[in-house]
């Protein structure tokens, strides 16, 4: 169904957009409501709606072979809570006001070969790590939103990602793309 | 908070993620206490900019449905969410669009109406509405009537261009039309290229 609407939202369809919304809009303001919930509801109710339209002004970009359509929205959620919060920080001091802003986590300088590992090192872990860690690392869900949606408590699903993480360094370490990436970083 | 019902469910990953979400429910496994020498940092920064795809199917399948409810929207915010996505399209239409797309938005800007646009362009508005919708190629047009139309709506030169060339399956980032023309038909091609040229020299006189 979703592949008819993005089909259609490009070819400029009219009932493109009231149909997205029914589908995805729910889905994105529990998720905002998750990954801000510090921020008023009318904050939130923007960001949502610069998120969707980022997300469709580049929809010719979405590629179905990387993740699903929502993965693809939250990714543009994720980055209007990012920049609202760079734009509405408090100014606690003047010392830093000239220095450049910092890039945003959405973008690394990391090599290709030390993603790939990490995908790599990821997928090797069982389907319940990979989750625990995709919801707090991945989709940036506070430990206690997270917790919620598991349907278990704050404490067991910091067990779970603290131990799942364990794992997945494990298995990290042990791959030389990321082992030679650390020996070149380190000073 | 209105928990509003999942939409689009595909029952194997409801599945999938049945056997995840129970695995996660159980009791907390007991900590096998070893650790490895974790580079913590490289790892912080590569999760922060991993997509859905980075999991396994069954993980995605299993994230999807843990994050597929949500809340309910008030009529207010789907509706400023609804013009949001209206707006976010027409600027992907009027950027990266074809070239019919890129004159049906600017007709809807303009408030013109079909009837007296396809008057002034000499075209039946039904041809006019066809090609806008894409139905009908832009091909059955001649470079002066595609000047006309795009001088008409005061389209930027350069936007309209490229718009062509999308619109032709040509691809402004392409290597060498050349290149290009080894996959096409190569008489198509040339007739697209010279239609191109055609019209941009004409919009160049007529600016």
């Amino acid at each position: 169904m979703t592949d008819e609407l993005i089909a259609d939202a490009r070819a400029g369809k009219p009932h493109a957009a009231p149909f997205l919304i029914s589908l995805h809009g729910p889905a994105l303001a529990g998720y905002l409501r998750d990954i801000a919930s510090d921020l008023s509801d009318t904050d939130r109710e923007l960001i949502a709606e610069r998120a969707v339209e980022g997300a469709v002004r580049k929809i010719d970009r979405f590629d179905a072979a990387h993740g699903p359509f929502t993965a693809w929205l939250r990714g543009f959620v994720r980055f209007e809570v990012l920049n609202w919060r760079r734009a509405t920080a408090r100014l606690h001091s003047l010392d830093g006001v000239d220095v450049p802003t910092p890039n945003p986590p959405a973008h690394t300088d990391l090599p290709g070969a030390v993603l790939a590992a990490v995908t790599d090192a990821l997928r090797t872990l069982s389907p319940a790590d990979q989750v625990i860690i995709a919801l707090h690392d991945i989709e940036q869900l506070p430990s206690k939103q997270a917790a919620a949606r598991l349907g278990i408590t704050d404490d067991a699903c910091r067990q779970r990602y603290v131990r799942a993480r364990r794992r997945l360094a494990a298995v990290a370490a042990r791959d030389p793309r990321l082992g030679a990436y650390a020996r070149e970083a380190s000073p | 908070m209105t928990p509003t019902p999942t939409t689009g469910h595909d029952p194997q990953g409801d599945d999938a993620a049945d056997r995840i979400l129970a695995e996660l429910r159980d009791t907390p496994e007991a900590d096998t206490g070893v650790v490895e020498p974790v580079p913590i940092e490289e790892l912080d920064r590569a999760l922060a900019v991993l997509s859905a795809d980075a999991l396994s199917a069954e993980a995605q399948a299993a994230v999807e449905r843990l994050l597929a409810s949500g809340e309910g929207l008030t009529p207010a915010a789907r509706q400023r969410m609804i013009t949001a996505v209206e707006r976010g399209l027409r600027r992907q239409r009027l950027t990266h669009g074809t070239l019919a797309s890129l004159l049906a938005v600017r007709r809807d800007e303009e408030g013109l109406p079909a009837a007296v646009l396809a008057r002034e362009l000499h075209l039946e508005e039904a041809d006019l509405l066809t090609i806008e919708s894409g139905e009908r190629d832009v091909r059955t047009l001649n470079a002066s009537q595609i000047a006309s139309w795009v001088t008409r709506l005061a389209i930027d030169r350069e936007r309209a261009v490229q718009a062509l060339r999308r619109s032709l399956g040509l691809v402004a980032t392409a290597p060498s039309y050349a290149e290009r023309a080894s996959t096409h038909n190569p008489t198509q091609h040339a007739d697209d290229v010279a239609l191109v040229t055609a019209v941009g020299e004409l919009l160049q006189q007529r600016s």
